[in-house]
């Protein structure tokens, strides 16, 4: 997903759920925030760059797809932005590799989002913002995998737009182009994607960087043939799919809240949501690349009050000018403990399932600490910890 | 917002064994225009890296020709006649083999226009065949070639050599390149042709069977 959701629609999400608009703003941010926090702003705010929750162009250019490599993409990609559906799924006639990152395909409702959701109970706001980043892109980046995998991630021209028709609907073919800097024509069905590539594990391949920023975009159907499918044809309904996203941040937010007793997946604030359905639904149907000026609006409806656009220098001199026993007080500390937790949550979870795709993981309460020092900050955290506010 | 869209799947047994056939051939078609594009630049490494060998036993068949007319007038034309039409072969020779290049590329394009439900044609899977019965010749003359190290005098000639000498590791080590140097333009030329008639077999079934079964899809929507 895109800004416009993970930062202004989360906003109103949070307000509908019962968040005070400061409360809904440091949420959104944090959101937002996931789709920025890379090893290079780490490293500018001098911070761990084990809590990195993306990966900026120039530094998938550089990074090295060889074992330790690959783990440290999928580590980041999986836990964020493409969180796996299904770590058991069974898979026939196929290699040990294959059926590796085949369960790292990204859905909805798998048993992830429901562990995540479960790990911001009682946390720090940031740490639902994050919460609610990886729930949404649940939704969006269906069907791709957050790791580099041709034979998982890859598609090819066999890709139509499903358009209204009256009761009806027609299809027309989507064409792709390959310049980065080109713009995405959607009056003619003219994308960017990514380059064709051979090599299974180049970062071309990772996520849906060959469907382009379709998976991103609000208004769009389409039907494509993912590498996956054994030639079978996949709906993408992002118009439903961004509604049901928007609708389960809101429950998964009064779970937070302590409104819903425990968190079901499959489940949402329908009822809560229904006196602003048809605005939502206006807003995600909106044949445009970039909805955040109809959220906003809606946002500052909703609350009365005014949205500050997003800024990534805004919290960055209270992180480092904050001493080193207070830097986990700080917005971007929280947030930064938010982003250990719940990458580690995830990583463990995959090594536990027996796929060494993203790496070893430790359990710490049986073997005690070892491996990288930057989570060390979760055994401190855990001793003393911030509560839900 | 509400809307059956899954309607607009194709995902019956006959679209989908369509998809699959109409892939394999576009991937045989590229196959087969990749072997055409390394047939031209095998041909001319050929000539490149053997043209002193040729240009060797054409001096020693011009000095077979000539034997007694050294220095004569008719020696000179002799040459002049012989080099000719060793010109002339090498001429007639590139463009034969440049329209089979050129008749494979057209091969598989064809099939990968197909496959993309253009151009329908159907000569290609003729040629298609042509050039599956074109390829064992050479691949039997590896074969051929390639076995007579090892039958009849061959094996015992290389035990001679040192082959089954471990205690002279040299004469061993002698006798393991001499198969190398022997074996290895043939080895690579046999899983080269090999590979090319994979390919080219496959195009056949993939093309026949795609026409089929977009007959048949269109009698259905029919």
């Amino acid at each position: 997903m895109n800004g416009d959701f993970h930062y202004y629609a989360t906003y109103c999400a949070a307000v509908i759920a019962g968040y005070s608009h400061e409360e809904a703003s440091q949420i959104c941010y944090s959101a937002q925030l996931v789709d920025f926090c890379s090893k290079t702003f780490l490293a500018s705010i001098k911070g761990p760059k084990s809590a990195a929750t993306t990966q900026l162009s120039v530094e998938l250019v550089e990074q090295k797809t060889d074992l330790l490599g690959l783990q440290d993409i999928t580590r980041i990609w999986a836990s964020f932005h493409f969180l796996p559906y299904d770590l058991y799924a069974e898979k026939k006639h196929c290699s040990r590799i294959y059926r590796n990152k085949y369960r790292l395909i990204c859905n909805s409702n798998g048993v992830l989002v429901k562990d995540t959701i479960e790990l911001a109970k009682n946390k720090s706001l940031q740490a639902v913002g994050i919460a609610m980043h990886v729930t949404a892109d649940t939704w969006a980046h269906k069907y791709f995998a957050g790791t580099p995998s041709m034979v998982i991630n890859n598609t090819d021209s066999h890709f139509y737009e499903i358009l209204p028709d009256g009761d009806s609907f027609k299809t027309r073919k989507m064409k792709f182009s390959h310049n980065p800097k080109a713009v995405d024509d959607i009056e003619n069905a003219v994308y960017v994607n990514s380059l064709y590539q051979t090599s299974e594990n180049t970062v071309m391949n990772l996520g849906h960087g060959r469907a382009g920023h379709l998976p991103d975009y609000s208004f769009i159907r389409y039907k494509y043939l993912p590498a996956w499918g054994e030639y079978k044809e996949i709906l993408k309904d992002n118009p439903s799919d961004y509604i049901h996203a928007f609708a389960q941040l809101v429950y998964a937010m009064q779970y937070l809240r302590g409104e819903v007793e425990s968190f079901e997946l499959d489940t949402y604030a329908w009822d809560t949501i229904k006196p602003y359905r048809s605005r939502i639904e206006s807003i995600l149907e909106k044949r445009q690349v970039n909805d955040a000026e109809d959220w906003k609006a809606f946002g500052e409806e909703l609350s009365g009050e005014k949205i500050s656009d997003f800024d990534l220098q805004l919290y960055r001199d209270e992180y480092k000018n904050a001493a080193k026993e207070e830097k986990n007080n700080t917005f971007l500390g929280k947030f930064i403990l938010g982003a250990l937790a719940q990458k580690s949550m995830v990583t463990g979870k995959i090594y536990k399932s027996g796929n060494p795709i993203a790496g070893v993981s430790v359990d710490y309460e049986k073997n005690g600490f070892a491996g990288i020092k930057d989570y060390m900050k979760l055994i401190e955290y855990s001793n003393g910890g911030d509560h839900h506010e | 917002m509400s809307g059956n869209y899954e309607k607009a799947l194709q995902n019956d047994e006959l679209s989908l064994k369509l998809r699959k056939s109409d892939r394999n051939l576009y991937s045989a078609g590229v196959g087969c225009v990749i072997y055409a594009v390394w047939g031209v630049i095998e041909l001319l490494l050929d000539l490149y890296y053997r043209y002193p060998k040729y240009w060797e036993k054409l001096q020693k068949m011009l000095a077979d020709l000539t034997v007694g007319l050294e220095g004569t007038e008719n020696a000179d034309t002799l040459k002049i006649i012989f080099f000719g039409i060793v010109i002339a072969v090498l001429v007639i020779f590139g463009i034969v083999a440049l329209l089979f290049s050129g008749l494979q590329v057209y091969t598989g394009i064809a099939a990968c226009l197909q496959s993309l439900g253009k151009k329908k044609r159907i000569a290609y899977i003729a040629f298609a065949f042509l050039f599956m019965f074109f390829e064992f010749v050479p691949l039997l003359a590896s074969v051929s070639n390639l076995s007579r190290m090892f039958y009849g005098n061959g094996l015992q000639e290389l035990y001679n050599m040192g082959l089954g000498d471990m205690e002279n590791w040299d004469a061993f080590l002698a006798a393991i390149r001499y198969i190398f140097d022997y074996a290895m333009d043939d080895i690579a030329h046999i899983l080269l042709t090999l590979t090319s008639i994979v390919i080219l077999v496959e195009l056949v079934i993939f093309a026949i069977r795609s026409k089929v079964l977009h007959k048949r899809w269109q009698k259905e929507v029919k």
